[in-house]
C-alpha cells in the first residue's frame, strides 16, 4: 500500500518536473507531430468500426428508409384488391392484360413481355440495345432498354401493361420509368425479387 | 479460472445455417396469389410514386432486409455481432420509446412542465 502511494507520488512529481521542464522550454504541445496525430485518429477509427462485412449499396430502393418522404395518402386505393383482377383497364381486364417481366440484376436488364397465354410478345436487354460490358450496368441503360420495349409494344398495338420487377439493380425502377416514356400506360408494378427460403449457402463475401 | 476463460467458455460459439428464416417449404413465395402480394397500383402513370410506395412497403415489411442478408454468408464471428448489435439496439430503443413517450406524454396536472409563464 505504502509502496504504490510512494510509486504514485513518483509520478506525481515526475510529472510536475515534467510540466516545469516544459514550461521552460518552447511550449510544445503533446501531438509533437501531425503523424502522431494521424496515428492517434487511425486507432479511433479503428476502435469505433463495425465489420457488418461487405455494405452493398442497394439500387433501386428510393424511398425505402425513413429518411424520405413518400405520399401515403389514399393508402387503400393504392392497393389491389379482389375486384382488381377483374377491373377493366382501357377495355381490357386486369388479368388479361400483357405482363412485362423485368429482371433487374446488378450487371443488366433484361426485359421480356408477354401475353396473359405466356406467350412472348418481345424482349430485349441492354446488351440488346447496344450497351456492352460496364456499360449494362448504368441506370440509363436500364432507362433506355425500357423505353426501347415500349416503343416495340407501341408498335403493336399494346398501350396498357402491368409490370412484375425481379431483383434489385440500376434497371429496376429506371426501366419502368422508360416504358411510360415510350407512351405505354403501366397499371401496376409487382415485386417478384427472390427471397431465398430453403436455399442455398449465400456465396462469400467479395474481397476487393 | 480467469474471468476471460469463464466468458470464452460460456460465452455461445456456434454458427446459425443461412440464410436466416422460419423454414416453411420450398417455394412459399410463388405459393401466395400472384398479383395479390407485393403490388402497387400505379395512378396516372406516376411510376417513381408507385416505386417509392412499394419500396417503401417492402422495407418496412423487412424484405429489402432479407435481401441484405442473404446476398452474403455471414462468417460465425459476424453472425455473433450482428446478433449482439440487434440486442443492444433493441434495449437501446425501448429505452428511449419509452423515455419519449414519458417525454410527450399527456393528460398532466401542468401542461407545460419547466415553463415559467404561461
Amino acid at each position: 500500500m505504502s509502496f504504490s502511494r510512494l510509486v504514485s507520488d513518483l509520478g506525481r512529481l515526475c510529472l510536475q518536473t515534467a510540466s516545469q521542464s516544459v514550461a521552460v522550454q518552447q511550449q510544445r504541445t503533446i501531438y509533437a507531430s501531425i503523424r502522431a496525430a494521424d496515428s492517434i485518429r487511425d486507432a479511433h477509427r479503428q476502435g469505433t468500426r463495425i465489420g457488418t462485412g461487405q455494405v452493398e449499396t442497394m439500387e433501386g430502393t428510393t424511398g425505402a428508409g425513413a429518411q424520405t418522404a413518400i405520399n401515403t395518402s389514399s393508402l387503400d386505393s393504392r392497393l389491389p384488391t379482389a375486384e382488381t383482377l377483374k377491373q377493366q383497364f382501357d377495355g381490357v381486364a386486369y388479368h388479361e392484360l400483357p405482363l412485362v417481366y423485368i429482371r433487374a440484376s446488378k450487371n443488366n436488364t433484361l426485359v421480356t413481355v408477354m401475353d396473359n397465354k405466356n406467350e412472348v410478345i418481345t424482349s430485349t436487354s441492354c446488351r440488346l440495345e447496344g450497351f456492352k460490358n460496364a456499360r449494362k450496368k448504368t441506370t440509363i441503360a436500364g432507362q433506355t432498354t425500357g423505353v426501347a420495349a415500349g416503343q416495340r409494344l407501341v408498335r403493336r398495338g399494346i398501350r396498357t401493361v402491368r409490370v412484375q420487377v425481379k431483383g434489385l439493380g440500376p434497371g429496376r425502377m429506371t426501366c419502368v420509368k422508360g416504358l411510360t416514356v415510350a407512351g405505354v400506360r403501366v397499371v401496376s408494378i409487382t415485386d417478384h425479387t427472390p427471397l431465398c427460403e430453403l436455399g442455398p449457402r449465400p456465396r462469400k463475401i467479395r474481397r476487393i | 479460472m480467469s474471468l476471460l476463460k469463464m466468458v470464452r467458455q460460456w460465452s455461445w460459439r456456434g454458427t446459425i445455417s443461412q440464410p436466416f428464416a422460419i423454414k416453411l417449404f420450398k417455394g412459399v413465395w410463388n405459393a401466395h396469389p400472384r398479383f395479390a402480394t407485393r403490388t402497387v397500383m400505379v395512378q396516372n402513370n406516376d411510376v417513381d410514386g408507385a416505386f417509392g410506395l412499394l419500396n417503401r412497403l417492402m422495407d418496412s415489411e423487412g424484405m429489402l432486409k432479407i435481401i441484405r442478408r442473404t446476398q452474403f454468408y455471414q462468417k460465425p464471428y459476424m453472425q455473433r455481432k450482428s446478433l449482439s448489435m440487434e440486442a443492444s439496439t433493441a434495449i437501446f430503443n425501448e429505452d428511449m420509446n419509452r423515455k419519449m413517450r414519458f417525454l410527450v406524454r399527456k393528460n398532466r396536472p401542468d401542461k407545460h412542465p419547466g415553463q415559467v409563464t404561461s
